[in-house]
This record gives structure tokens, sequence and C-alpha cells, in this order.
């Protein structure tokens, strides 16, 4: 009964849940007597019921948890410590509500960019990925995560399912390489997500794709304010059609790239339902083979069933099919059967 | 509506011995009561001993006022033959101002009334109540959680400068 108002409530994680239904199943007498902490009458914070606290610690976000809430006596920390499920997803992406919340309480926007904050924030993430072990899904790192980190991550999240970089790289160091081999260590990563990161290069992306072949989305953004060199990002594209055969969901934000080289994504990452260009420059082809009037081009874009564009090189934006720009309304022709589009 | 008169009625039992009479309808409001009363539906008399008078009327009000505007609600419905959407959000804007109203408690009765609402099962009032106390908490600092729900800290000194040990805990301070 607990789950009602869990955040993420699924009926494979309501184990404890139903442990606790024996409990309080109504009209049996002996079931009353085994459930002396329910009498309303206890009225004490510090002792209420572990499942319903955890309900309440789940409202909350991952930092209040770990930064507050879990120290107010040893009933409440032995909650938050010993409820896995608390820390399935564990946000503490610097641009999230957490941390914006927090960030506004301590009122010293200085600081946040001091390196010992990051620091100390890297100290709570690890606490955060002690306490949740196997159980953690998803996890979120904002600016503050390094190479120690992940390393940490990649040996105590054996679960983690989705990653979330953001802001990785712009303020701290942090060696691709390095962080390629960490990622390989994740077995069952599906999803990762760079967000205003500095990005890897081509020839660790391909890295990536060799150590997460199970890999099903991806999502590379650059930091927005920066200037977009189509040069150099060129690589860093070409390396997604080498090795992640089995993406489905592909996210390139911000970026530049070229007509073929979205051709070479889609020709070999057959399973691709989503493609999201938002906010990226698409420049056309020089290869005269690729044409819009090319057959087998178009079945394989067919199976996009949601794409989403803007165009990259102006700031208006396009309602009207008639005011996309050439780059944006000639993948629509390529995708004519896409179910969802996006213009923004 | 001539129908409530012939409604069952059913008696509520509190732990101190104290009696509710309520519609079917009410009490169905508690999933607990109904699945009882769906396996036994002879059931007139319904003791609820983990529940005292003044949290069992609270959750009775709650029912009332949630099966009275869904009743409404549907009354609308019926007559105009679709319901119209202002007319909708604003019931629901009166009923979320109701519920905001009825969580002006103080953090015991609230303590009790998220215990019944879960033994009764009753999953609004779970989820009113949940939010109520995780909005409490959030943005305080240790010492203010421990002020705000009267709760003694019984972390010794050795163990509070552990957990300071391990992490410098930045945001621990609130303003």
């Amino acid at each position: 009964m607990w789950t009602i108002g869990a955040p993420e409530p699924s009926a494979e994680d309501n184990d404890w849940s139903e442990l606790y239904l024996s409990q309080i199943n109504l009209g049996k007498e002996e079931d009353e007597e085994n459930a002396p902490e329910l009498s309303p009458g206890d009225r004490d914070w510090a002792e209420l019921h572990p499942d319903a606290l955890v309900v309440i610690f789940r409202k909350m976000g991952t930092l209040e948890v770990l930064s507050r809430a879990s120290k107010v006596c040893r009933p409440w920390r032995k909650v938050a410590k010993c409820d896995p499920l608390l820390w399935r997803r564990i946000d503490m992406g610097t641009g999230g509500k957490d941390f914006s919340r927090l960030y506004k309480y301590d009122g010293v926007r200085k600081k946040w960019r001091r390196s010992s904050l990051n620091g100390s924030l890297a100290e709570m993430a690890k606490v955060a990925v002690d306490w949740g072990g196997s159980s953690v899904e998803q996890l979120l790192i904002g600016s503050f995560c390094d190479n120690d980190l992940l390393d940490y991550i990649a040996d105590r999240a054996s679960n983690l399912k989705r990653l979330s970089l953001i802001g990785l790289g712009n303020s701290a160091y942090i060696s691709h390489g390095r962080m390629a081999k960490a990622l390989g260590r994740l077995k069952q990563l599906e999803e990762l997500e760079f967000e205003r990161c500095k990005l890897p290069q081509g020839v660790i992306m391909n890295a990536i794709g060799v150590m997460c072949p199970q890999l099903k989305r991806l999502k590379l953004q650059k930091p927005s304010f920066e200037r977009i060199y189509y040069e150099e990002e060129s690589n860093l594209t070409l390396g997604i059609p080498k090795t992640m055969h089995r993406l489905e969901y592909l996210q390139l934000l911000c970026l530049c790239t070229r007509n073929e080289e979205l051709m070479k994504i889609l020709a070999k990452c057959p399973n691709l339902k989503m493609l999201d260009l938002r906010g990226s420059t698409v420049y056309k082809s020089y290869d005269s083979s690729i044409r819009v009037k090319d057959d087998k081009l178009r079945a394989q874009c067919s199976r996009i069933l949601t794409l989403m564009l803007s165009h990259g090189m102006s700031s208006q934006t396009h309602k009207q099919y008639d005011d996309i720009s050439d780059d944006a309304c000639c993948l629509i022709h390529w995708m004519p059967t896409s179910k969802h589009y996006c213009l923004c | 509506m001539a129908r409530s008169s012939t409604e069952n009625m059913i008696t509520l039992m509190s732990s101190d011995g104290e009696e509710f009479m309520v519609t079917e309808k009410v009490a169905r409001e508690c999933t607990t009561i109904r699945n009882m009363l769906e396996d036994d539906c002879v059931i007139t008399n319904i003791p609820l001993p983990n529940v005292t008078s003044d949290i069992l009327s609270m959750v009775i009000e709650y029912c009332m006022e949630h099966v009275a505007a869904a009743e409404k609600a549907a009354a609308e419905t019926a007559e105009k033959g679709s319901s119209s959407a202002p007319a909708a959000a604003k019931a629901n804007k009166d009923l979320e101002e109701w519920d905001k109203a009825f969580m002006n408690v103080d953090v015991y009765t609230l303590c009790d009334l998220i215990l019944a609402a879960n033994y009764l099962n009753v999953s609004g009032l779970l989820d009113l109540t949940i939010q109520t106390a995780a909005n409490l908490i959030k943005g305080k600092s240790p010492e203010q959680i421990r002020k705000t729900f009267h709760i003694q800290n019984d972390l010794s000194l050795e163990e509070e400068e552990k957990i300071r040990s391990q992490t410098p805990w930045a945001f621990e301070k609130s303003e």
C-alpha cells in the first residue's frame, strides 16, 4: 500500500509492500497484534514505519535525502541507507531540480565553481552509489564528475542502465580513454547521455561502441555556447555507424553533421526508431550518389518513427512545412513515414 | 437524490469505541473496507482497532468530500451530456484547495493520518499526506527537521563526526 505516491511505481518492485500487506490485513486478529508499530497512537516521527518514510524520501530529491534527511536520527538514516529502492534513480545532475534548489538555498553562487565543492559532490555521489549498489539503474551526474568517480560507479553500480553525464569536462579534466574503459565495465548500460559536455573524439566513440555493444540510446550534446566546427565533429558521428549497431534512439544535439554521415548511421543501425537533430546543423551532401530519390535510402529512412528537427542556422521557429530550410525539408522527404515530427 | 436514503449504512468503530455511521459509498473509498464488503456483503459493523476516533473522523471527512465531488462531477456530465472542461478544471481546483486546507494539521496528526490512510488504504489521502510530509522536510537542515517533527537526535558525536568525515556535506546548512 505504501507504494502509492512513489514516483515510479512498478509491479515487480513492490515485494516489500506485499510483505507489509500481510501484516496489515484487516480483520485478522493475530495480525493486529503483530503490527504494534502501526498504532497511530505512537505518534513518533522517528519511528514512523520505514515503508512510509521511504515513500516520503522518494518524493524528495537524492541530494535532499543524502545531505539532510539521512542525518536527522538513526532510524531515518537506517531507512535512507538500507532501502536500495530509494537509490534506483540518483539525480546529481547539476542542472537538475535538486541542485538548483540547494544552490539557491546556499546563496553563494561563486562557491559553486570551487573545486572543493565539486569534490564534496563527488564524495556524496559515491555514498549514494554505495547505498544503492546493484539497485542503481539510473544515474545523473553533473560537471563534478571525474575519472575516479566513473571508475567507482563502474565497480559498484553493476545494474546501471542509464548514465547521464551533464556538463562533463567543463570544470574537471576527464580522460575519455579511461572513461570508455569504465563504461565498458557497465554491462547493463543501455542508455548513455552526454548533455552539454565536451564530447569525446570519434576514436573514443568507436571504443565506447565496442565496449558497450548493448547501447540502445545515445545522446550527444555540446554546450550550446560553444562554437560549432564541422571538421572536429565529423569524426564523432562517424564513430556511431561503425560500432553502435543496436541503437534505437539517437540524439545529436547542437552538433554539425553531414547528410552522408546520417545516411551511414541509418544504414548501419537497423533498429533506429528515433532521430533527434534539434539544434544541429546538417550540411548538404557533397556526394552526388546520395540523393533524395534513392529508393534504398528512402526505405531505410522509413523506419524512423520520430524525427525531431530544428534548423541550427536560423533562430526563427519554423512551424510551417514551407518555411523549413532545405536541409530539414530534405530529411522530411527522406522519412515520409515518420509518425511524429517536432520542429522547434 | 432519493438514492442516499435507501443506501446501505455502515458503522465504523474506532479504537476508543466511538461509532461512525457512513454510507457504503463513503466506506468504499477505503480499499481495505471495500475488500471486506466484497468478501462479505452482509457486514454492517466494522471495528477499526488501529484508528482513533479523532483520526477516523478526519478520514471520513476526507472520503465524504471526495465522494461528493465525484458525484457532483458525474451529475454534471449526465446533465449536459458531456463534461465541460472549464467547469471540471474549477471543480478540481476547488478540491485541491480543500485538500490543502485539510492538510493544515500538526505533525502528530499528520503522522497518524499517514498510518490510518495506509491501514485503510485510501490512496488519495495517503498520497496527499505523504506529499505534505515530503514538503515539510524539503529544504530544511537536519536540525530544522528535528525541530519540525519533534525528533530527538540519537546520533552520537562520534557518529556525526564519522558522517562528516565521510563527506563534507556541503549542502547540510540551509538558510
